[in-house]
């Protein structure tokens, strides 16, 4: 965005809520307004037919043919997304028409289309039409805008998608507006006139933590996930006692068997995720197996792993019990209670709270503070080769 | 831990009302002919910290290593909350076990499951008979 910006950002509005707020400013590239880049590709009405395969695909290879093999698949278009699944447009209307011959083509090609799916009649624009680097540097431009004022969408981002750091975040948004960028229709217009690209993803990011987390573990446990954690939440706001598990099911309206069975898909859940937190590549296997070692295994051969578990140990007990130092936290039991739980009882974050009888946000907060101080190099140091006891 | 088995700790909202605390568990390994040492050491160490409530629940050997699991009480969940003197003392207690015995590699470790081979184990040793065997010769006895 240039100095022209300024002027837009100090103008106030009224927001579609009825609140008073700042515009959203519109973005130029090497002079150029957002709507004369965006108008170089006309949007136009499409079906768009979506799914996966196994094996690599050539998908120009589909896009040349299907004119050939159907007269009425006369425009067609792809663009790459950052899930990777394969995606083609069609003019509104020929949405089956053309699943079906996408179908016929990969099956052709000895490949097994997935999950083939049509969403009808939405809003495209081939960006690929559009001059090179504009799109890009637009979608730079917005990015850099929402950054900063997207805080607590960052921070959901994190909780949500363990093993994703901070750090990431920056570049998962960028993907995210490109994904976006055919779909913006510069002419919606609404009580301040027409909606800006900005604006547009600004309105998208709200919903992005929770699309991302469905996209990356499945709907329904992360729906599942989500309500057990606000009826949690909302019991302890009330001042009550946890609540039970008959409680918890008449909550979500399902069986005390059907809630057993989702809590502990969301509990294994957890204990393949939580590890890669510590030390990527930690450990091989989901929790359990590598913390407890039967009567009849070979000890010796968990060498390695005892000694990557040890050094993992000792950064944490240096993390949360440092006796020399002055600070308030430096015996910090909650954070060594939280780790505990979360790491090695495979509990979730909500239900590390109800064991700890603490909210959500003050078993992150107690994370954080071990994560934060845990030196990963001093883990890798502490690693003894087996072989040499060194 | 298999999803059957029931996680020791998972008691602590399931007598909400009554004092609950949390046990963390601690295992060390060490190669069968230096375990007598290290079962001094750690005698020293927990004789050092009487107030802090620890017991083996885990027992578990190949021919020639030998890993034992404690549980130790970090507290009830106001100690844990409050950072109280006797959770910090748990703290410290773990602190020491790590630092001084750091050749029997420490590891953090969930509690073996009522009924596992480790805690079937554990049980057995603690019920044996402590007169007949004592020092060295109870490791040896147990390991067979």
């Amino acid at each position: 965005m240039n100095s022209d910006d300024e002027k837009s950002e100090d103008e106030f509005i009224t927001t579609s809520t009825n609140r008073s707020g700042r515009k959203v400013p519109d973005i130029y590239v090497r002079g150029l307004h957002e709507t004369e880049i965006l108008n170089q590709a006309q949007p136009r009405s499409c079906d768009r037919i979506h799914w996966d395969t196994h094996e690599p695909l050539d998908i120009r290879q589909i896009i040349e043919s299907l004119p050939d093999r159907n007269p009425s698949l006369v425009e067609v278009f792809t663009r790459q997304w950052s899930d990777g699944q394969h995606r083609i447009w069609v003019t509104a209307g020929s949405g089956e028409v053309a699943r079906e011959e996408i179908r016929a083509l990969c099956l052709e090609q000895g490949i097994d289309p997935i999950n083939l799916r049509i969403e009808r009649d939405v809003p495209f624009r081939d960006l690929d039409s559009i001059e090179p680097g504009l799109v890009g540097e637009l979608i730079g431009s917005c990015v850099e805008w929402l950054y900063p004022r997207s805080f607590s969408v960052r921070q959901r981002v994190a909780i949500e998608l363990d093993g994703v750091d901070h750090d990431d975040i920056k570049g998962m948004m960028y993907l995210f507006v490109h994904d976006l960028a055919d779909r913006f229709d510069s002419q919606r217009t609404g009580r301040n006139g027409t909606l800006n690209f900005t604006a547009f993803a600004f309105g998208k990011l709200k919903t992005w933590p929770q699309d991302l987390a469905r996209a990356t573990y499945g709907r329904s446990l992360v729906e599942d996930r989500v309500a057990l954690g606000r009826i949690s939440e909302s019991s302890q706001a009330d001042g009550g006692l946890p609540m039970s598990i008959v409680d918890r099911a008449d909550a979500l309206g399902v069986s005390v068997t059907e809630l057993r069975r989702r809590e502990a898909a969301i509990s294994q859940l957890a204990q393949v995720r939580r590890p890669d937190m510590i030390s990527s590549g930690a450990f091989d296997e989901p929790f359990g197996s590598t913390t407890q070692i039967p009567a009849d295994t070979d000890v010796s051969e968990e060498a390695l792993t005892r000694s990557r578990d040890a050094a993992i140990t000792k950064a944490i007990f240096d993390a949360v019990n440092d006796p020399s130092s002055a600070s308030r936290k430096s015996q910090d039991p909650l954070a060594l209670a939280a780790t505990y739980l979360t790491f090695w009882e495979g509990l979730g974050r909500a239900e590390v709270a109800r064991q700890l009888g603490v909210v959500p946000k003050t078993v992150s907060a107690a994370l954080s503070r071990t994560l934060e101080k845990i030196d990963a190099e001093s883990i890798e140091g502490g690693l003894v080769d087996p072989a040499n006891g060194t | 831990m298999s999803s059957n088995e029931i996680a020791p700790n998972s008691f602590l909202d399931d007598f909400a009302g009554l004092s609950t605390q949390l046990d963390v568990g601690l295992k060390l390994t060490s190669s069968l002919e230096k375990f007598a040492p290290v079962a001094k050491a750690l005698t020293a160490i927990f004789d050092a910290a009487e107030s802090v409530p620890v017991s083996l629940v885990g027992l578990s050997h190949d021919e020639q290593a030998l890993s034992v699991t404690f549980s130790i009480t970090l507290g009830t969940l106001d100690e844990i909350r409050n950072a109280s003197p006797r959770a910090i003392s748990a703290m410290n207690l773990m602190s020491q076990i790590i630092q001084r015995l750091s050749s029997c590699e420490p590891v953090l470790a969930a509690l073996p499951a009522r009924g596992s081979a480790e805690a079937e184990a554990a049980q057995a040793f603690l019920a044996m008979e402590p007169a007949s065997i004592v020092g060295d010769a109870r490791v040896l006895h147990l390991v067979g």
